[in-house]
């Protein structure tokens, strides 16, 4: 084979090679937003299981030193319990975003994940210093 | 050739990696209405938990 050969061969090697990167990288395009909201829900999974295990810690220490149903108890695990209140909801409201961009992906629409991210970072800003920092990272994604 | 070789490994781990990710897509299309029930069942937990210990809430206790 002459180097002419070589060339023309190794060129049309490369040239393949770029179409089809060219074709996978376009096909994913069409579907970072998808993926996008499956590393948010993952993120959201992510910090409230942190916050979830963080809970259980502090619920364990109040139970060891303060009977249940009790002024300490209350004293010991109120703002847990007030600030899980709050995560709670930011669960729940998570929940709905994630779920309502998935019902429109599936009626064949491509809604705009934007929006639902600025409503999230909303939602994150509310949760109370306890539980806050858990939550802080998945505002970023 | 070496150059050529690395890159089609290359392109075939991105394929491997991309047809995992697409079937968790699938999954959520299939059926928007389960996603992240984990998520809602563990608040659930917790909640009852927390209303047991305190007293508050109307728990099982």
């Amino acid at each position: 084979m002459t180097i002419a050969q070589r060339r023309i061969c190794d060129g049309t090697l490369a040239f393949g090679i770029a179409m089809v990167l060219f074709g996978l990288f376009s096909g994913g395009c069409a579907h970072t937003q998808d993926r996008g909201m499956v590393y948010t829900e993952q993120g959201i999974a992510a910090a409230e299981r942190a916050w979830d295990a963080e809970y259980y810690r502090k619920l364990g220490i109040c139970q060891k030193n303060h009977a249940p149903q009790t002024p300490g108890a209350l004293a010991c695990f109120g703002a847990y319990y007030a600030a899980n209140e709050v995560v709670d909801v930011v669960v729940e409201e998570s929940v709905r975003l994630l779920r309502d961009y998935w019902t429109r992906r599936a009626a064949g629409h491509s809604p705009s994940i934007n929006s639902m991210f600025r409503h999230l970072g909303k939602l994150v800003d509310s949760i109370p210093n306890e539980a806050r920092k858990y939550f802080l990272r998945v505002k970023g994604l | 050739m070496i150059s050529e070789l690395s890159e089609l490994v290359s392109l075939i781990s991105t394929w491997v990696k991309q047809g995992l990710r697409t079937e968790d897509i699938l999954e959520r299309i299939n059926n928007p209405d389960g996603v992240a029930q984990y998520l809602l069942e563990r608040a659930v937990a917790r909640r009852e938990a927390g209303d047991a210990y305190l007293g508050l809430g109307g728990g099982d206790e």
